[in-house]
């Protein structure tokens, strides 16, 4: 170390340089302010995630509670196909006639079968029945145990089965059997809730079918946004600032996090709102170029007088060094937003559905830190939470329309995952109503997360 | 100064303040001679005065004065603000700089803001370097670590920079201003 150098150290170790001290402590205690602060979001994010996580627990355990659907009831052997008691058939053992009456019961009504139909079969030597003659409806001849209607969950049709038809051979005579009444009533129709009215929602699981109301139903998401910045002054005077923050300030990314609530009705209609966090990131970058003009001790002439004896002449010569530099940086806009929105989702297989939602944010600017070219010209750091006269940003509400469309895939009942592209427009500005540029931002950007019914 | 460091361990706004006040424009001397503009001191000063805040509770009296401490975070401060701007370390360039010999006392004719205006001239590589060895005290070896460049480029810097200030102490005595 030389001795100029041992002495600018104890120059400068010693010297105390003019410093803005109140400006500079304002800006240090909002940033130590900011540190109190940091843990309360903590706190709320953990929060969130324990709330999240119940959620999710609950959901398991409310899925190991529910009982397995109730099985079918057997259905009863239909009398449709019981085989045609024949006098002489081998399956009729007895072989005994049933008693037909020729005489048409009032009240009763006479219905002619078509031939084929297993009642139309011919019965010679039926007692009381001319040869040939079709079976006669009219009298109150067989009546056959009237089946019960079929359960919700069973099928009308039953596939005639061997047992059957041996069983329907072996029936005792009509005449010890009750009476039919199934052809003076309609058959019951299949219930309705067995089978969905067509373009019915086919992800609709008979637990949700079963209550045909509201559903409520919670989810979590994470998205990025490509903010498209605008900035235009308030009056011409101010045009020469709003482009050189233009040509100085570049967008970078926006990172939002949230979770919501909704209410869901069985038709697809849905209310939701929810709590979100978004953060837009930009860059700000001044670049000068300082010029210094360095005097030195230069040759600038070589005199040679004769071989080995040459003369150096020296002067002082100006160099010219360009110094350039590059100022960075990174400012960041803060919200907090509580959307509130209507959606209709409709679905296109068991699996898949496709939503659009719309509506508006209450939208909380907070900690708003950015470094820009100030009126005067020259950069300057502005921090939202200390607002003075002119100062661009401070902490306000608005109000952010917006409009998702997205598609939703379920993994299991109740759990689904989305993913969706949403546009949102800053209604306001985030600049102060004092300042003379204004800043508003579009949001373009895409969302991803998960669902869950309650 | 043992109330000062203990109200701010406490986070004692006023004692903070009154911490802020007292070893301020000493520091701001150490921010002046890394930085470019007056701007970016500031900028220096008021990072490595949060850092200090935050970092209170890890300094222990008993390894050292509270001002060399606090220096030394500034000194920190002011390399991490030099490399977010600077991704590269610049090259020396071979060019002939003369020697000039500098009278004995000549230093001791500038004051303090002579110095630091000659030390912010020098180019950003320069006077970093220059001011962590012939300033702080560092050795190239350190100097190398910290900034992450080979030894020999701390050398030449610290060549590079020594060369340039007597060209311009020499420029400054022959123009009569010293």
């Amino acid at each position: 170390m030389t001795e100029f150098e041992k002495n600018a150290r104890q120059q400068l170790h010693r010297y105390a340089s003019p410093v803005d001290s109140g400006r500079l402590w304002a800006q240090i205690e909002q940033d130590l302010q900011r540190d109190k602060r940091r843990p309360k979001l903590f706190w709320i994010s953990l929060l969130g995630m324990g709330l999240f996580v119940a959620a999710v627990a609950a959901w398991y355990l409310n899925m190991g509670n529910v009982a397995p659907a109730p099985q079918p009831a057997p259905a009863p052997p239909s009398r449709f196909h019981h085989s045609p008691v024949a006098t002489n058939s081998p399956g009729n053992p007895g072989n005994q006639a049933p008693p037909v009456s020729t005489r048409a019961v009032p009240g009763e009504r006479a219905i002619s079968v078509a031939s084929g139909h297993p009642f139309s079969e011919k019965q010679p030597g039926r007692a009381g029945s001319p040869a040939g003659r079709l079976f006669d409806y009219t009298a109150p001849l067989h009546t056959l145990p009237v089946a019960a209607p079929p359960t919700p969950q069973a099928s009308v049709l039953i596939p005639a089965t061997d047992e059957r038809r041996q069983e329907a051979s072996t029936m005792k005579h009509p005449a010890t059997l009750p009476a039919l009444p199934i052809l003076n009533k309609p058959l019951p129709l299949p219930s309705k809730e067995i089978f969905p009215a067509a373009g019915a929602g086919k992800t609709d699981c008979p637990r949700w079918r079963k209550n045909r109301g509201v559903r409520l139903y919670a989810g979590l998401y994470g998205g990025a946004q490509y903010p498209l910045k605008t900035l235009t002054a308030k009056t011409a005077e101010f045009d020469g600032l709003a482009q050189r923050r233009t040509d100085t300030e570049t967008v970078l990314e926006g990172v939002s996090v949230g979770g919501y609530l909704g209410l869901k009705h069985w038709s697809g209609i849905s209310l939701e709102s929810g709590l979100e966090y978004n953060r837009l990131a930009e860059r700000f970058d001044l670049k000068s170029i300082r010029t210094d003009t360095i005097g030195r001790i230069g040759i600038t002439g070589v005199i040679v007088n004769a071989p080995g004896d040459t003369t150096f002449i020296q002067d002082s010569v100006f160099v010219v060094e360009e110094t350039r530099s590059v100022k960075q940086t990174f400012n960041s806009y803060r919200f907090l937003q509580l959307p509130i929105a209507l959606g209709y989702e409709w679905s296109k297989s068991d699996r898949w559905s496709f939503y659009v939602k719309a509506g508006a944010a209450l939208n909380l600017r907070f900690r708003q830190k950015a470094e820009m070219i100030n009126a005067n010209g020259v950069p300057e750091k502005f921090v939202s939470e200390s607002p003075r006269p002119g100062y661009p940003f401070r902490s306000g509400i608005g109000l952010s329309p917006f409009v998702n469309l997205g598609t939703r895939y379920r993994l299991a009942n109740g759990l689904g995952v989305f993913a969706e592209v949403r546009y949102m427009r800053h209604s306001r500005d985030i600049t102060t109503t004092n300042y003379p540029v204004r800043q508003r931002y579009d949001l373009p950007g895409v969302n991803l997360g998960i669902q869950i019914h309650l | 100064m043992e109330h000062l460091i203990i109200g701010c361990k406490q986070k004692n706004p006023a004692r903070q303040r009154e911490l802020f006040g007292l070893f301020a424009p000493v520091l701001m001397t150490a921010a002046r001679r890394y930085a470019s503009t007056h701007g970016e001191a500031e900028d220096i000063l008021q990072e490595a005065f949060v850092r200090i805040f935050r970092s209170m509770d890890q300094f222990d009296p008993a390894k050292g004065a509270l001002e060399a401490w606090m220096r030394r975070i500034v000194v920190n401060t002011a390399i991490q603000h030099w490399r977010r701007r600077h991704k590269v370390f610049p090259a020396i360039a071979d060019d002939y700089l003369p020697e000039h010999p500098v009278a004995p006392d000549m230093d001791a004719q500038m004051d303090a803001e002579e110095l630091l205006q000659l030390i912010r001239e020098l180019p950003p590589g320069c006077r970093l370097v220059f001011n962590l060895y012939a300033i702080e005290g560092y050795s190239h070896a350190e100097i190398a670590q910290q900034l992450g460049i080979a030894e020999s480029a701390s050398r030449s810097q610290l060549a590079r920079a020594r060369k340039q200030l007597q060209t311009a102490v020499f420029s400054l005595q022959k123009n009569g201003i010293l």
